[in-house]
């Protein structure tokens, strides 16, 4: 499977740009996902490759045909990709067989073929002995699946998913998570799955690229983006975070000591272009911060008072109010972790502390 | 698996021209007419004069169609409201008996051409010979005269107050009963209930109704005519209609007159936008609305007879009277065995010299009409809703120019237009009539068709693009099929008040371009009622035949078939 470039892409709609000069390497035979806010331009980005829109600069290859350039466009039904839609766009006037080998006798596949293909791919999606059902009738966990085996049947070079899950209601859209993932592993079909909901994200790709107003913010496996985030949006969009404003006073590698505005000073991992003096901010995740018996005035200690704990199940929410700061630190613990209202020391390791920018957000 | 074909290259100027091809005919069909009516009352291109504005004040011949005409709106307006609430609130929310017939029966008052309901009326009604007046001075009591602005007041509400009807019924419809409930818990009696809640939440809905109404009955050249002319009472379209004949013509007078009417149309529609605009507060999705219930109670039946009897006067008396009079011998009596009679379908449809054609013309322009309504519908919602392009909207506004223009008007603006080179070769053609049926029906088509169009996800046309599809392929496999149906649909409802078109045609029929109506109206000033009641009857029973056809095939649309292999 070859790679999907897209070069210095642009696209607009009436003066306002909604892909800026975006340069981006889908890897092939991966599960790559497109992750953002609503109108980060995920969508244009996917209907460019698609062949529905065509990029007002720049050009989109797939290894190293040229798709889409301003000039000259393969048709999308030239392309070999195949598309999962966000409503599913299941046609209503024909049944699951049908809405399945349309793309067959596209491709002019011999009839007696077409039969086999059909109910493999209907096999491959858990629809098998559903061919005569029509396709008013399917639940939309069906529709998914035969809107699956419909853009698969043809056996595409790239799967093109928008939203697909999020019609569907919380446990399905979590099982289809596992079964999507599994179905990429076996085909080795280039997934690219644009979302706005970083846990699908996180759970089914090889590589996330987060997007944000036109632009990729950051690429890479989601454990570097959790581990190593560039930005404050790209923190802030994978999760609940404590903030903290500060100065950067010294630096030791990828290290950076911060002043924060409450006083305590804070060690965590920088950010590609920090340097001493900058503004900064600084972002824990309410589960990386431990009750500690460490002495407050030692780094990353801060000391509080726990003002209320909720119980949430699987964990245990805590609101710690610490002096000199108006928003309560949020806490997050284990089920048998103790802690009691009033006063609290806790702790938070540089590794899962990240210094980032203050510029941006 | 990459892609080997060679890319193409776009066609970027050439995909702009179909946009402004369809932007510059909707705006000549819709422009031209209008155009001419400007230009006329200012007297231009001659000279330039504002003689017609200003001699307008003085002449009663004038000012009293004008006076006439709000009168009549008014008065319609008004009657709507105390026919049409009412009887929305009896069907939409209580437990009164028989609310589906009431129902229908109020609907099918809009399947009978309004010229055949004042035709109906005066069988019924007229001063010495109805049969109803007849039937009371025999019991010593006293007679109506249709002939009059009461009459012509009557027979036009029980015409129109359908739209408010419905309208207020829908809105009654979509109050959710937790809205109500919520009041009740707060210590609010019925009286409170309805006078806090209810009414304010239906109240766009009763405005909007009845302005509509108001508009109907103030540009409906048939009723005004039937009604109106023997009685001495003229209105704007009567007027301007009358005057085509007289010399010295008084093209101007007519034209300001015209325009007249169009500022009351135009004003009428923009406040009943604005009325069922305020309505969205309600408009919250279908889905989980539970309608409020009301029990009538021991009213249960004095409402019932009221809703049944209205209904009954509404439809079964005026079809019935024309039935009768269809198959008598004279149309005074009531059929009946001894009395049975098919002279007058002979009458009208063999003897008439003029039905036959007229019959024939307008089978044809309606279908010719409806076709091209639907074609340009068509392209008007592709634009709209699969393409990207700038001014993609605009094809849809310019449809949408005539709901503000009368039958009358416009084809009065048409017949300037082709007294006028250059399309003088149209004048008292077919063709003629063709474009003025185009013209004042396709806001109908159009509207139909972006209904259709905007359910139809454009997903489902790029789900086969990205199958293989080419894109005639996706058209013709995926998308018009889909959109056949309300193809269908638009193409029937065109089809049926074309096929009726009176208040434009009276303008603009010569000798030979005779349609049905015209037929009607003819034979209905020569006082031949019983082939006048045996035309209405056919007309009715072929229009309730097609909107039944439109029915079923608008609810077969909504369940997709399930077809198996």
């Amino acid at each position: 499977m070859s790679d999907v470039t897209f070069e210095a892409v642009s696209k607009g709609y009436g003066g306002n740009l909604v892909v800026k000069d975006l340069d981006f390497t889908i890897p092939g035979g991966q599960f790559t996902s497109i992750l953002g806010p609503s109108g980060c331009g995920k969508t244009t980005l996917l209907r460019m490759l698609a062949g529905f829109m065509t990029p007002d600069t720049g050009e989109i290859r797939n290894g190293t045909a040229v798709l889409s350039t301003p000039g000259t466009m393969v048709p999308p039904e030239k392309r070999g990709m195949g598309m999962v839609f966000q409503q599913y766009a299941i046609w209503p006037h024909m049944n699951v067989f049908e809405n399945v080998s349309f793309g067959l006798e596209m491709a002019q596949v011999p009839r007696h073929e077409i039969g086999s293909r059909v109910a493999e791919a209907l096999e491959t999606v858990g629809l098998g002995g559903y061919e005569s059902r029509g396709s008013a009738d399917l639940s939309g966990g069906q529709q998914q699946r035969l809107a699956l085996a419909r853009a698969l049947v043809t056996r595409p070079s790239v799967l093109l998913l928008d939203e697909p899950l999020s019609n569907l209601d919380a446990r399905l859209r979590e099982r289809m998570r596992f079964e999507l993932r599994e179905l990429q592993q076996r085909t080795g079909i280039t997934f690219v799955y644009v979302t706005h909901d970083q846990v699908e994200a996180m759970s089914m790709s090889d590589t996330i690229a987060i997007m944000r107003s036109g632009v990729i913010e950051q690429h890479g496996a989601p454990e570097e983006l959790y581990n190593r985030p560039v930005s404050a949006f790209v923190i802030d969009f994978l999760g609940l975070n404590n903030w903290f404003d500060g100065t950067v006073v010294g630096m030791d590698g990828d290290r950076a000591r911060v002043k924060v505005t409450s006083g305590a000073t804070v060690t965590g991992t920088a950010a590609p272009g920090i340097a001493v003096d900058a503004n900064v901010r600084v972002a824990v995740r309410p589960e990386d911060f431990v009750p500690t018996d460490r002495p407050a005035g030692q780094d990353n200690v801060l000391a509080g008072e726990v003002t209320q704990s909720l119980f949430m199940g699987s964990y245990l929410h805590h609101s710690v109010k610490v002096p000199g700061r108006e928003d309560n630190v949020v806490v997050q613990t284990g089920r048998g972790a103790r802690v009691q209202q009033g006063p609290i020391n806790i702790w938070a390791d540089p590794h899962l502390t990240h210094v980032v920018p203050a510029s941006d957000l | 698996m990459t892609p080997l074909v060679a890319p193409r290259r776009r066609t970027t100027a050439g995909s702009k021209l179909p946009l402004w091809g369809l932007i510059a005919g909707l705006s000549l069909l819709v422009g031209y007419p209008s155009l001419w009516l400007l230009l006329t009352a200012f007297e231009l291109p001659e000279q330039f004069s504002v003689r017609a504005f200003t001699d307008f004040v003085g002449d009663d011949s004038l000012v009293r169609p004008t006076l006439n005409t709000v009168v009549l709106g008014v008065l319609t307006a008004i009657g709507t409201v105390l026919v049409g609430v009412p009887l929305a609130w009896y069907t939409a929310v209580t437990d009164g008996p028989f609310r589906r017939f009431v129902h229908l029966a109020v609907l099918a008052t809009y399947i009978t051409p309004p010229y055949l309901t004042a035709i109906a009326f005066t069988l019924l009604l007229s001063p010495e010979a109805g049969i109803l007046n007849v039937l009371s001075r025999r019991m010593g009591g006293p007679s109506f005269d249709v002939y009059s602005m009461a009459g012509l007041v009557l027979v036009v509400t029980l015409h129109v107050c359908s739209f408010c009807y419905l309208l207020v019924h829908d809105a009654l419809k979509r109050i959710d009963a937790p809205l109500i409930e919520a009041a009740r818990t707060l210590q609010a009696g019925p009286w409170q209930v309805l006078r806090r809640i209810l009414l304010p939440l239906v109240a766009p809905a009763v405005t909007g109704g009845a302005l509509l109404a108001g508009i109907l009955a103030m540009t409906e050249f048939g009723p005004q005519a039937v009604l109106g002319t023997p009685g001495g009472l003229t209105f704007l379209p009567t007027r301007i209609v009358s005057s085509l004949g007289g010399y010295p013509p008084r093209w101007a007078d007519m034209a300001v007159l015209a325009l007249i009417l169009v500022v009351f149309a135009a004003v009428g529609l923009v406040a009943q936008r604005r009325a069922l605009g305020k309505q969205s507060f309600i408009t919250v999705t279908g889905r989980g609305v539970r309608p409020i219930r009301f029990s009538l109670g021991r009213a249960r039946w004095p409402a019932a007879i009221a809703a049944v009897g209205f209904a009954t006067v509404a439809t079964v008396l005026p079809f019935g009277v024309l039935v009768s009079g269809a198959f008598a011998r004279d149309w005074t009596t009531l059929v009946s065995p001894g009395n049975f009679t098919l002279e007058n379908f002979r009458a009208a449809f063999v003897e008439d010299e003029v039905t036959g054609s007229a019959v024939l013309n307008s089978a044809g322009l309606a279908a010719a009409a409806a076709t091209i309504c639907v074609v340009i519908a068509l392209a008007v919602a592709y634009f709209g809703h699969r393409t990207t392009q700038r001014f993609r909207d605009l094809p849809d506004y310019l449809a949408a120019v005539p709901l503000g223009l009368p039958a009358t008007v416009l084809a009065f603006g048409l017949l300037l237009a082709v007294t006028n080179p250059p399309f003088q070769f149209l004048y008292g053609t077919l063709g003629l009539l063709l474009v003025l049926y185009v013209v004042r029906f396709l806001p109908l088509a159009t509207r139909t068709m972006n209904s259709g169009a905007s359910q139809l996800s454009g997903e489902l046309e790029l789900a086969a693009r990205i199958t293989g599809a080419s894109w005639w392929q996706a058209t013709r496999r995926i998308s018009l099929p889909l959109i056949w149906p309300t193809v269908v649909a638009a193409w029937l409802l065109v089809l049926m008040p074309a096929s009726n078109e009176l208040g434009g045609t009276v303008v603009l029929y010569a000798s030979g371009t005779e349609t049905i109506s015209i037929a009607i109206i003819r034979l209905n000033d020569l006082g031949q009622f019983g082939p006048v009641a045996a035309l209405a009857v056919a007309v009715i029973s072929a229009l309730l035949l097609i909107s039944g056809l439109a029915q079923w095939i608008t609810t077969r649309r909504a369940s997709p078939d399930r077809r198996t292999r």
